[in-house]
């Protein structure tokens, strides 16, 4: 049973990975960069919430809190 | 369904057997395909049946105590542990037979010791017999009534720990999940400018993808772990009781 459900989690993420690869690499293609989106203002708030640095700030203040 | 295969499935249900039981059944499946040889293997298996009816059929015998019974005659030529067991294949009438006999004989064994119950001549088709570990191989069928209470909550302490930990890991996983969402989302907004829609797909489904396998590594090593650990608890339980 964990064996099946295991390979079915296997496959979706492997599918995802690719695509989500696909999507970069068509993206670059077409000559996108991460340059150019940090320079978009929609996605900028986005990005700098995710960023690393961030996050770990938000968890260093939830331990410190 | 080929010997290996019937016999690597047989070993997976068997595992309310310690290791070592378990070797010794299978090495005993073993001496029996060996017997009929390589053309009866088909037939031996269609009369075994499934590997799982097959291993559930030979724990509701060995609990009913109708099939397991000291093989003398094996007994006689010891030799090695692979001697200790040996199988028999029931047919269609010796199992009519068998299930008749198994009521009488399981309102007999509740009166009977565990030593006399031992010492009954090999009537079974099914003949499973530990010979100096006869006492603790009854005893060993129920191991829950032997658990060892502070064992069993050192395991519950420790598997605290371990759901812990991997629900840590798994918080991991979820965030992953969430700046998937996010990425989506700010993509869906963005699609006028291709490229950049395009890195933000990307980007979102390599999270989730990632989310969703440390996720799914967190769930399975927790329970698998706790499990394990449970089942050590009761394995030791019941081997101190043999031991005793």
């Amino acid at each position: 049973m964990m064996k099946k459900i295991w390979k079915v989690v296997l496959l979706v993420s492997a599918i995802l990975c690719v695509t989500g690869v696909i999507c970069v690499a068509v993206s670059y293609f077409l000559g996108g960069s991460l340059d150019n989106l940090y320079l978009n203002k929609t996605a900028l708030p986005i990005l700098e919430m995710l960023s690393p640095e961030n996050i770990l700030n938000e968890i260093a203040a939830f331990f410190g809190a | 369904m080929n010997r290996q295969q019937f016999l690597a499935e047989f070993n997976q249900y068997l595992t309310f057997f310690s290791p070592e039981e378990r070797a010794k059944i299978i090495s005993a499946y073993n001496e029996k395909f060996d017997s009929v040889g390589p053309e009866g293997e088909a037939a031996l298996i269609a009369e075994l049946g499934t590997p799982m009816t097959s291993a559930i059929d030979f724990k509701r015998r060995m609990e009913a105590g109708i099939k397991i019974t000291i093989d003398t005659e094996r007994e006689a030529n010891v030799d090695a542990s692979l001697s200790e067991y040996s199988v028999e294949t029931e047919t269609e009438e010796s199992l009519n037979a068998s299930d008749d006999s198994s009521e009488a004989t399981s309102e007999n064994t509740s009166e009977q010791p565990a030593e006399e119950f031992f010492d009954k001549a090999p009537e079974a088709p099914v003949n499973v017999a530990p010979k100096e570990e006869s006492s603790c191989q009854h005893e060993s069928v129920k191991p829950s009534q032997k658990i060892n209470v502070f064992a069993f909550i050192g395991a519950t302490l420790l598997s605290l720990v371990i759901t812990a930990v991997f629900l840590a890991v798994a918080a991991v996983g979820v965030i992953m999940l969430v700046a998937m969402s996010y990425l989506l989302l700010t993509g869906l907004k963005n699609l006028l400018y291709i490229t950049d829609a395009l890195l933000l797909f990307g980007g979102g489904l390599v999270c989730a993808g990632l989310g969703l396998l440390i996720i799914w590594f967190a769930v399975s090593s927790a329970i698998g772990l706790i499990s394990k650990l449970y089942r050590s608890v009761l394995r030791a339980g019941s081997d101190k009781e043999c031991d005793a």
